[in-house]
């Protein structure tokens, strides 16, 4: 059976009962996995969210989503935050976020997505194995010309990444639980960003289950380098 | 055999929400979607119609022509409120017959709820 993720929820943490209602409803629309965003000052409380997330039988993915200010900025959160997280995602900013192979995937975090995104970006970002994620909760939550740009640029932007070989990962980038969908009408949503249905299942379960499972082993004990794992000792 | 040059289709799907929903509310709220995201034109070919809902188990079934099924569907799974009252859609089948959607419904209402 395909195990769907949503690799991105930005629950309230200081709220408890919030944060079980968004995992109890995501384990009811079908997902097996959530990657929930950890602000910095939070990281204490991970034990208390992984236990939540077992409860209802979901795998709980820490993941860390970087804001930068600039180059330097980014590449020294990278270097200290890399290997606490399982997940890294960065808000993408022109010309800052660029290639960088410890950044798993770029997002668009505002309402109205840069005009920035183009082939020479795309490709850059495909060379370093970085994946584009599409967060459909603010396609929901805008209205009217706001979601018509946002469907516009966005589209663009998901043009380049596709024809760059770009791995598309789709998630909700939910802030309540209302803003969260099932994993197939997560991927039916997608379909209007011009990925085709079947394309758009696989971004919510064998792309980000990939990425997930790849991290882990990279920070597992057995892990040697790109390829090469210890598999036992003589 | 009489022929129509438009097929229905029939979307069968649950409302997750706290509160009670009323179908009136329900049925408005989806045309407004359907307004929204597709305009004038798209709310006069999507051949739309709320043709049941209840309000305690949250399962209804929408009609729509199936030229129009996938603009149907996006507005009804964008709707993220009736009436002021957040609730989360979730499609469950998409069918040819109002027999079929219901035999397959009444397979799933007992499981889910």
């Amino acid at each position: 059976m395909r195990k769907f993720v949503d690799l991105h929820i930005r629950p309230n943490l200081e709220s408890i009962n919030e944060l079980e209602g968004m995992i109890k409803t995501a384990s009811y629309l079908g997902f097996s996995a959530l990657g929930i965003a950890i602000p910095l000052d939070k990281c204490n409380e991970i034990g208390s969210i992984k236990k939540i997330c077992l409860s209802y039988g979901i795998d709980f993915v820490s993941r860390l989503d970087i804001v930068p200010r600039d180059r330097s900025s980014l590449s020294r959160d990278l270097e200290k935050f890399r290997s606490s997280f399982e997940i890294i995602g960065v808000n993408y900013v022109p010309s800052i976020v660029e290639n960088d192979k410890r950044i798993d995937m770029i997002f668009f975090s505002g309402t109205i997505p840069p005009r920035a995104f183009f082939s020479k970006e795309a490709r850059a970002a495909a060379e370093s194995l970085i994946s584009f994620e599409i967060n459909l909760g603010n396609f929901i939550k805008l209205d009217g010309l706001n979601r018509a740009e946002y469907l516009s640029r966005l589209g663009i932007a998901v043009y380049f990444a596709r024809k760059a070989r770009m791995k598309i990962v789709v998630s909700s980038g939910a802030e309540t639980k209302y803003l969260l969908r099932s994993p197939r009408d997560l991927a039916f949503l997608a379909t209007s960003f011009n990925l085709e249905f079947k394309q758009a299942v696989k971004s919510v379960s064998d792309i980000p289950l990939g990425l997930i499972n790849g991290n882990r082993l990279r920070s597992s004990s057995n892990y040697i380098e790109e390829g090469v794992k210890l598999v036992g000792e003589t | 055999m009489p022929y129509s040059p438009v097929r229905k289709r029939y979307i069968a799907f649950k409302l997750l929400s706290d509160t009670f929903i009323y179908y009136n509310d329900l049925s408005q709220s989806i045309r407004i979607e359907i307004l929204k995201l597709h305009g004038d034109f798209g709310v006069s070919k999507a051949g739309y119609r709320l043709i049941e809902y209840d309000g305690k188990t949250g399962f209804g079934i929408v009609k729509c022509n199936h030229l129009a099924l996938e603009q149907t569907r996006l507005s009804l799974l964008s709707l993220k409120s009736v009436r002021d009252i957040p609730v989360i859609p979730q499609v469950l089948y998409v069918s040819g017959t109002i027999k079929s959607i219901r035999q397959k419904m009444k397979e799933t209402i007992p499981l889910s709820t």
